[in-house]
């Protein structure tokens, strides 16, 4: 799986890093980790899990048949979190160095609001 | 069954593979109607695109698993090959001088006399480029495959005479597979440009004044290229099938439409001299050979695809009995 990895990626990571998940699940959990920007739709999050499986990243946890249909719970591999570890440890450098530049920068200065005539 | 769930299930029946339609349709069915109001009817058009693009990736995800995407960058290297080696010996019929016998006007492009020569000019710089420059190969290959196409407009506008569409079309269904040549050595991309030179410098001394398109020579020209290029695809299917690998076998399959457009000519004057006792090319005749080729190679190709992916054995886990996808597949218990 090629790095950085991609925010949905990233975030169905995150979400499986917590406990075994099913799709409906997985869905609602990402959206929650992203405050509603990020929303998966089931073709893409399955395509995703596929590309995450084949990778070694992502398992199979167990079925559950629920009002005669089939769920099937996933979960984060040992390679899946050492990945995920990895990937976390990048962006946190990256978050320190930019916090520590902004923090050398002058306090940014608001937008003065524009007065129109007619309220002059 | 609800309404709402027939029909998500027929849209998974349209865009997906069979074999992954058996390993996750209700999964996928489930995930949809668990977000789903309890009044919704019918799926939205987020929803079809979302399954559409789904589709499309598993297609190209089923062609991964295979010796599919090797044969196609196999096929794509053998079509431009070809696709140069005819740009070059097309360049050299055009260029040649008009035989002194001509004395009626024959409208021209300053000292070329068909539009033709532009077209087998951007395939040349398309093959140098394929061999020099590999990231430039694709876009130049794009802007021959347009102007094998704008030259039919172009010459109705200007009237000055362009190549036939039996020879465009092929030349445009070699171009289009050679764009999925893709990554390769450099030794391998020299290949078009040697067949290329190969082919100019064997049709040169045949031909001292220029000939039109229609004559004997062009139609020779394009069966001993259609035959070259399935023997070449044979040859590489046997070889590499003794070592165990499918890839000569795709990129065959994938060669035959290209193969039987390029010998439409002959093809076409095989079946209609049987038929109807016509032992000309003429363009109905053509037309029709040239369908179909194009439907019966693409069949073939379907159902090889089909029966592919019908006896793929599937890897089933030992404790739950659930496939188990992937490569390597991971440890599942």
């Amino acid at each position: 799986m090629e790095t950085p990895l991609r925010e949905p990626t990233f975030l169905i990571l995150t979400a499986l890093a917590g406990e075994p998940l099913h799709g409906y699940g997985l869905i609602t959990e990402v959206s929650r980790l992203s405050d509603g920007r990020v929303t998966l739709r089931p073709g893409t999050l399955y395509g995703a899990l596929d590309r995450l499986v084949d990778a070694g990243l992502v398992e199979v946890d167990h079925e559950e048949v629920v009002d005669s249909r089939l769920r099937r719970y996933y979960r984060l591999s040992p390679q899946g979190g050492t990945t995920l570890a990895a990937e976390t440890e990048r962006m946190r450098r990256n978050v320190e160095a930019a916090t520590a530049r902004l923090r050398r920068l002058p306090r940014p200065q608001l937008p003065r609001p524009q007065l129109t005539e007619g309220w002059t | 069954m609800s309404t709402l769930e027939r029909r998500y299930q027929r849209l998974i029946r349209l865009f997906y593979p069979a074999g992954y339609r058996r390993e996750r349709e209700g999964e996928i069915v489930g995930t949809y109607l668990d977000l789903a109001a309890p009044d919704k009817k019918r799926p939205s058009w987020r929803e079809v695109a979302d399954l559409a693009a789904g589709g499309v990736r598993q297609h190209v995800r089923a062609t991964e698993v295979t010796e599919l995407r090797p044969g196609l960058r196999l096929a794509g290297l053998l079509a431009m090959a070809t696709a140069t080696a005819l740009a070059a010996m097309w360049a050299l019929i055009e260029t040649a001088p008009l035989s002194p016998e001509i004395t009626r006007h024959v409208p021209h492009v300053g000292p070329f006399r068909a539009l033709g020569i532009g077209v087998w000019g951007l395939w040349l710089l398309a093959a140098f480029l394929f061999a020099l420059r590999p990231q430039w190969s694709r876009p130049a290959i794009g802007v021959a495959l347009i102007a094998t196409v704008a030259v039919v407009p172009l010459s109705a506008v200007t009237e000055v005479s362009r190549p036939p569409l039996f020879i465009l079309l092929p030349q445009f269904v070699l171009g289009v597979l050679a764009l999925a040549a893709g990554h390769m050595p450099r030794v391998e991309r020299l290949i078009p440009l040697a067949v290329g030179a190969a082919a100019a410098a064997i049709l040169r001394p045949r031909i001292d004044y220029a000939l039109i398109y229609f004559s004997e020579t062009p139609r020779f020209v394009m069966t001993a290229t259609g035959l070259i290029l399935l023997t070449v695809a044979l040859l590489l299917a046997a070889a590499l099938g003794m070592t165990g690998r499918s890839r000569g076998g795709w990129a065959l399959l994938l060669l035959l439409g290209p193969i039987g457009l390029v010998t439409v000519p002959e093809l076409s004057v095989a079946i209609t001299a049987n038929l109807y006792d016509e032992h000309n090319a003429t363009y109905r005749g053509m037309a029709a050979t040239a369908a179909l080729v194009i439907v019966t190679a693409t069949g073939l190709l379907l159902v090889a695809l089909a029966l592919h992916q019908r006896l793929r054995p599937h890897t089933r886990c030992a404790a739950c009995g659930s496939p188990i996808r992937g490569k390597t597949p991971p440890a599942h218990v």
